[in-house]
């Protein structure tokens, strides 16, 4: 026990902060926007802001810990009802959590200095203490003089009483701020109107400083399960009974052994200077105020109980994805199985084997989709991560932004969602920087001053389709064009003969920013450069729609699943390839009048229905000596190529099974059409096409 | 431990001369088996085949160091698999396996500046055991990514 890695649980409590952080913003948005809150959220919002303390305290980060604990204490005024929600206190607190998320990322890099974490700290409830003032204004108008001066008299009394207690207790580093509690909380009784209230409230307040500090002792001294509050309760259990219902966070008995064992473990610095009799001060005091607390804390601790019986655990990805690896090896195995039964001399075992075998793959589908959907995570929380910084970018850029999104349930793949919130915060910071208008310019085009956002998620055709939609200026696409000329991204013989689609795709050069000034929201030209390429590398399409004057629409498409896909073998040549089976729309032998030309005798288009498909002949992109060259002898394949339909020329196309997709080195090849590779079922390697780049090939 | 750089070598031949990579590299010795080619991938890219369930490209060294035009590839043709720094497996054909060699790999022979068709940027050096010559591959330049890329990018250019 000699050598304890605090970064282990550092990582654990970051991953819970992250959530926490997220938790805390959503709320504070909502509250924002609606002006109000509710009891339920202010209880939500303390828990979330306690647990955080408690916790990062646990970890030895104790300025990020006291700082939270200010947070934690303001909140928990309003929750008390001592003040009351007003909408600009919603705006403080978002800015007091992100002082908290700066503070803790500089803590953790160890970069804190000491005079920056007092200055922030004063400044912060410096904006707090100015709070309770306004609030004590507004108060002292309804308020009867003589109330005050009895209240006054109360609170030396509470001061006199409470100040050793607390005195004892408080961690040497720490003073600062347990100090500013205490004097917080004698301000703010003041404006209470009740007149027995500020001794109660004190009691309170002292009662919950009292527990936070106790469950600290107990969570140093827990050395699993730090953040495990199942573990905590059952701990407790005994003392709860003695208590009769206490709650559990007083445990006196615990911590004092805790106390005891843990000398010399040099955790937690003041703990161990902490002498017992201290300690048994406390309890004294403790005791004192048994019978205020008695109420609330029993209602906190029924409080504490659903969160933590939760049901679901957190699992490292890298553990899903070897489980998902296993699987694929088991399809790999399977299909080798099938493979050997087609060279079965015996029809009467290779009917009863086919049979078993099929049995076998439905399992192994089943268990593939309960892996899948294990890893399949609801949008939301891709779109939770928005809110704010919208509502941050928006405040910067003075604008007003309303944010809305919708298929929060559609899933996608966890190990999609890290390459898709870079992208799509990209699109989204640029929209709001280029594309939605000041409010004045809104005005003045005659649209409403605020502008819109959306953001959608569906699933359809075995995609994922994200789309991203303002209500802003468009995309100025004769500036864009003249900009590339101008970077040589562009000759500007070609710019004449290009679609609009195509010049408002130009911005997804690398470089390129018509934006005048660089701020530090974009401008740069490498926001939607990176958009591209991280979309590629996730085997998706972006496009983009724009209309000037109404805005503009990105438009992402992604493959449902990194992992495993059905696929369908076809031939080229003497070469196998697998397309997958997502991005097929139908297969037809053309006849002659199908088959158009556009100028020479490359460029052949189908002709089907009512839609003109180009052509692309598989060998010739690949280089491999084909089979037939008449396309009315082979087969035509028309799939999805992005947005886009293309029909591919194959010589036949086989079976259909379903692959796992395995990496494939990229420093190798030129060759844009091949997605990825598998092992099939007797042991070689198949390539996977990759239908959205083999335009590019061509 | 793993400091200690092996001086063991694992030689083999190119054409009529003997080469050496260190034995810590190599993972796996195999037959020649089905490769799958890569369209449109360099010459000396011969394809990807299954290692053990991973995805391996095989290089075949005689190709890429002009050593031999025209290879042959039979069920004598060797594969050395070896796993990069930055952990990729990417197998080599060679034309044999020859021995394993102690070598103190601080007493090399620097590689000649010029005259040869391996670039000494791929060489740690050169090595005399008895009469013979054998030549140290840098087996992580040589199969360095932004290499590769280049490489891969030059040869289409060549070709067009």
């Amino acid at each position: 026990m000699a050598v304890f890695d605090i970064n282990k649980y550092r990582q654990m409590f970051l991953e819970e902060a992250e959530d926490l952080f997220e938790t805390i913003d959503n709320i504070l948005l909502e509250a924002e926007d609606a002006g109000d809150m509710d009891n339920e959220t202010i209880n939500s919002l303390f828990r979330s802001v306690h647990t955080l303390k408690g916790n990062s305290a646990s970890v030895e980060l104790s300025m990020f810990a006291a700082l939270a604990h200010e947070l934690e204490f303001f909140m928990d005024r309003l929750r008390n009802g001592e003040l009351s929600f007003q909408d600009s206190m919603a705006s403080l607190l978002i800015d007091g959590v992100d002082t908290l998320k700066h503070i803790l990322e500089l803590e953790l890099n160890d970069e804190l200095e000491h005079d920056y974490f007092t200055s922030t700290k004063e400044d912060l409830l410096y904006k707090l203490d100015n709070f309770s003032q306004d609030i004590k204004e507004s108060l002292l108008l309804d308020e009867e003089e003589h109330c005050k001066n009895e209240k006054a008299l109360n609170l030396q009394d509470v001061e006199v009483e409470e100040e050793p207690a607390f005195g004892l207790l408080m961690p040497k580093d720490d003073e600062g701020a347990y100090g500013s509690i205490n004097s917080n909380a004698i301000k703010n009784d003041e404006p209470s109107t009740k007149e027995d209230k500020p001794s109660t409230k004190e009691d309170e307040d002292e009662g919950f400083g009292f527990f936070d500090e106790l469950e600290l002792i107990e969570d140093d001294g827990e050395w699993f399960g730090f953040f495990d509050e199942l573990e905590l309760i059952e701990d407790d259990k005994p003392s709860t009974k003695e208590d009769k219902g206490f709650g559990f966070f007083d445990d006196i008995e615990t911590s004092d052994d805790v106390l005891e064992s843990d000398d010399g473990f040099g955790f937690f610095d003041t703990i161990e200077t902490l002498p017992e009799k201290k300690v048994q001060a406390a309890q004294t005091a403790k005791e004192e105020k048994e019978v205020p607390n008695k109420e609330l804390e029993v209602k906190e601790s029924s409080k504490f109980k659903p969160e933590s019986a939760s049901s679901s655990i957190r699992v490292d990805l890298s553990k899903i994805d070897a489980l998902m690896n296993n699987i694929g090896e088991l399809v790999i195995a399977h299909s080798m199985l099938m493979q050997y039964t087609y060279m079965m001399q015996d029809q009467k075992i290779k009917s009863d084997l086919s049979e078993r075998l099929d049995l076998l793959d439905r399992y192994i589908r089943e268990l593939q989709e309960s892996v899948m959907s294990v890893r399949m995570i609801p949008m939301e929380t891709v779109f939770s991560k928005f809110p704010k910084v919208i509502r941050d970018t928006a405040k910067k850029l003075n604008k007003k932004i309303d944010f809305r999104h919708y298929g929060d349930s559609v899933e996608i793949d966890k190990a999609m969602i890290e390459g898709l919130t870079d992208p799509l915060t990209h699109i989204v910071r640029n929209a709001m920087d280029h594309g939605i208008e000041s409010t004045d310019r809104r005005r003045a085009a005659g649209k409403n001053e605020t502008g819109t956002l959306l953001m959608s998620a569906e699933q359809a055709n075995g995609q994922m389709i994200i789309k991203i939609q303002d209500d802003g200026g468009g995309i100025n696409l004769a500036k864009v064009t003249a900009k590339a000329i101008q970077n040589g991204i562009l000759e500007e013989s070609v710019a004449v003969g290009m679609s609009n689609e195509d010049k408002a795709m130009l911005i997804f050069a690398p470089g390129l920013s018509t934006a005048e000034a660089v701020t530090d929201i974009s401008g740069r030209g490498v926001g939607m450069d990176v958009v591209m390429s991280n979309i590629k590398k996730l085997g998706g399409a972006v496009k983009v729609e724009t209309e000037e004057g109404f805005g503009s629409t990105f438009t992402i498409v992604l493959p449902l699943t990194l992992a495993i896909l059905d696929g369908l073998n076809i031939r080229v040549g003497k070469e196998h390839y697998i397309l997958p089976l997502s991005a097929i729309i139908e297969s037809l032998k053309p006849e002659e009048g199908m088959i158009k030309q556009i100028g020479d005798e490359e460029s052949e288009v189908l002709m089907l229905r009512e839609e003109f498909i180009p052509v692309v002949r598989l060998h010739a992109i690949f280089n491999i000596a084909p089979q037939n060259h008449k396309l009315t002898d082979g087969i035509l394949i028309v799939v999805r190529s992005g947005t886009k339909k293309i029909a591919l020329f194959v010589d036949e196309f086989m079976n259909q099974q379903q692959f796992v997709i395995k990496p494939l080195d990229r420093n190798f090849r030129n060759a844009q059409g091949i997605g990825g590779a598998t092992v099939r079922g007797d042991g070689t390697i198949g390539l996977i096409i990759d239908t959205m780049n083999i335009m590019d090939k061509n | 431990m793993a400091i200690i750089e092996s001086n063991q070598l694992l030689t083999f031949k190119l054409g009529s001369e003997t080469y050496g990579i260190q034995i810590s590299k190599v993972r796996e010795i195999l037959t020649y088996p089905i490769v799958t080619p890569i369209p449109d991938a360099s010459r000396w890219v011969k394809g990807v085949i299954n290692l053990r369930g991973e995805v391996a490209p095989i290089i075949d060294l005689r190709v890429r160091f002009n050593i031999n035009s025209e290879p042959v590839y039979n069920e004598r043709t060797i594969v050395i698999a070896v796993k990069t720094e930055d952990s990729r497996m990417i197998g080599l054909v060679v034309d044999e396996v020859s021995d394993m060699e102690n070598v103190e790999l601080d007493k090399l022979y620097p590689a000649p500046d010029m005259g040869t068709s391996i670039a000494p940027k791929y060489l740690r050096g050169l090595f005399k055991k008895e009469d013979k010559m054998i030549v140290i591959l840098d087996i992580d330049k040589i199969l360095d990514k932004e290499e590769m890329q280049r490489l891969s990018r030059h040869s289409v250019e060549m070709v067009a």
